[in-house]
């Protein structure tokens, strides 16, 4: 038992500290998504690269409940469970390049287009930048 | 309300699928004392998940959800090696046993295992709980209608603990060897489920990138949002639209261990196994 206390404490704490990246790219630009019955609103977005926070949040549809930013077949984030009147979303460090964002299964995948130069954070420390690209 | 239902529901059923399975399990094995340690870690888990739900909630940050996707993947997949154990186990011993042996047969289930089971019900509660959490929390914080919104996800999550004690109960009533031959299919479709639905936490994880083409459309039959899908994927781990990677993994577990557990035991009397599970 006291194994499973240690390992769920160290979850925790990384848990924790994970959020803690979310609030570094705080200073970046915001991204607003609704979700609609026909999927993910806007469908399109073109935006500079760099630090990004993604804010999705559902006013009124039962057919769109998690909102998505794909590269290909990676999944890069994710928000799940976001039921009608509930907002939230994730930050991503955007290289330029060609992403889809999706609201969930039955719904259409859109396109993220994003422009300019790599972002200055990860331009500074190519070690970052491997990171962000995994 | 119905959409926080069905979310409440979908998380919760899955826990409470895997809690309820050991318990029936534990309490045929006539293990009392591994089934009050199995109580006591769901109780500590669900404490866990709710002090992690509102610490989360203070400090406004959301669940990191690449992590916990994380996590659900490593405790699918433990998962999925606990209940194939058992599948085994049960063909191995619950054919051909008298009734007073299957007191006996309890002595087979080496300490190990037991320990493993009870770690396994407190892990499956943890692998939804923090999802659910914050969801309840959510739903109640900040939907429309934090009224209907709340009492749809509380309803969902309760319905889903009354599957999983309605599969206990069930379990505990029916005999040993009925107990095999009943469940045993269900559980190789529990598995692959689990499985299936391992490899789709996975790619949201980040971790799976191949073979993510949707492989067929089963959504008319699992139409998302609805009361039937959130206990298909609960419980079958099935999804409406499964990748390519996800109807393989659920195939190439599915197909072999439906033939093993089918497959007629030859009727002679064998020698007593070495009984090490």
């Amino acid at each position: 038992m006291r194994t499973l206390a240690l390992l769920v404490t160290a979850l925790a704490a990384a848990s924790l500290a994970a959020c803690g990246k979310d609030d570094e790219s705080k200073g970046g630009q915001k991204v607003e998504i609704k979700l609609t019955d026909a999927g993910c609103s806007p469908l399109h977005v073109r935006l500079p690269a760099g630090p990004t926070r993604f804010d999705a949040s559902n006013d009124g549809t039962d057919k769109a409940t998690e909102f998505e930013v794909l590269q290909g077949d990676r999944v890069l984030g994710e928000k799940e469970n976001l039921t009608e009147g509930l907002s939230g979303g994730f930050s991503l460090d955007l290289d330029p390049g060609r992403y889809q964002i999706w609201c969930g299964q039955g719904t259409p995948k859109g396109t993220l287009e994003v422009t300019g130069k790599a972002s200055s954070a990860a331009a500074a420390d190519p070690r970052l930048a491997a990171a962000v690209r995994g | 309300m119905l959409p926080t239902f069905v979310i409440g529901l979908r998380e919760g059923v899955e826990a409470a699928l895997i809690v309820g399975i050991i318990a029936a399990f534990l309490r045929q094995e006539n293990r009392m004392d591994a089934l009050r340690h199995v109580w006591a870690g769901v109780g500590v888990a669900v404490l866990l998940c709710a002090a992690v739900g509102v610490t989360l909630h203070l400090v406004d940050t959301d669940l990191p959800q690449r992590q916990q996707e994380g996590l659900e993947t490593i405790v699918g997949l433990a998962a999925v090696g606990m209940v194939t154990f058992m599948i085994v186990w049960m063909r191995r011993h619950a054919r051909g046993l008298r009734k007073e042996l299957e007191r006996n047969a309890a002595g087979a289930l080496a300490q190990g295992s037991i320990i493993a089971l009870v770690a396994m019900a407190f892990f499956a509660v943890l692998r939804e709980g923090f999802e659910t959490a914050v969801f309840l929390l959510a739903a109640f914080q900040s939907a429309a209608n934090p009224g209907a919104a709340g009492a749809g996800a509380v309803i969902g999550v309760a319905v889903a603990i009354a599957i999983g004690w309605g599969i206990y109960r069930g379990g505990v009533r029916i005999n040993l060897s009925r107990f095999f031959r009943l469940t045993a299919l269900v559980l190789v479709l529990v598995a692959a489920g689990l499985l299936a639905q391992a490899a789709h936490t996975a790619h949201e994880a980040g971790w799976l990138n191949l073979l993510q083409d949707q492989a067929l459309d089963l959504s008319w039959l699992i139409v998302p949002g609805s009361v039937t899908s959130s206990l298909l994927t609960g419980m079958l781990g099935l999804q409406p639209q499964p990748t390519v990677a996800e109807a393989a993994v659920y195939l190439l577990y599915a197909v072999p261990m439906a033939a093993y557990v089918l497959w007629p035991q030859r009727s002679r009397p064998r020698a007593p196994a070495p009984q090490t599970a």
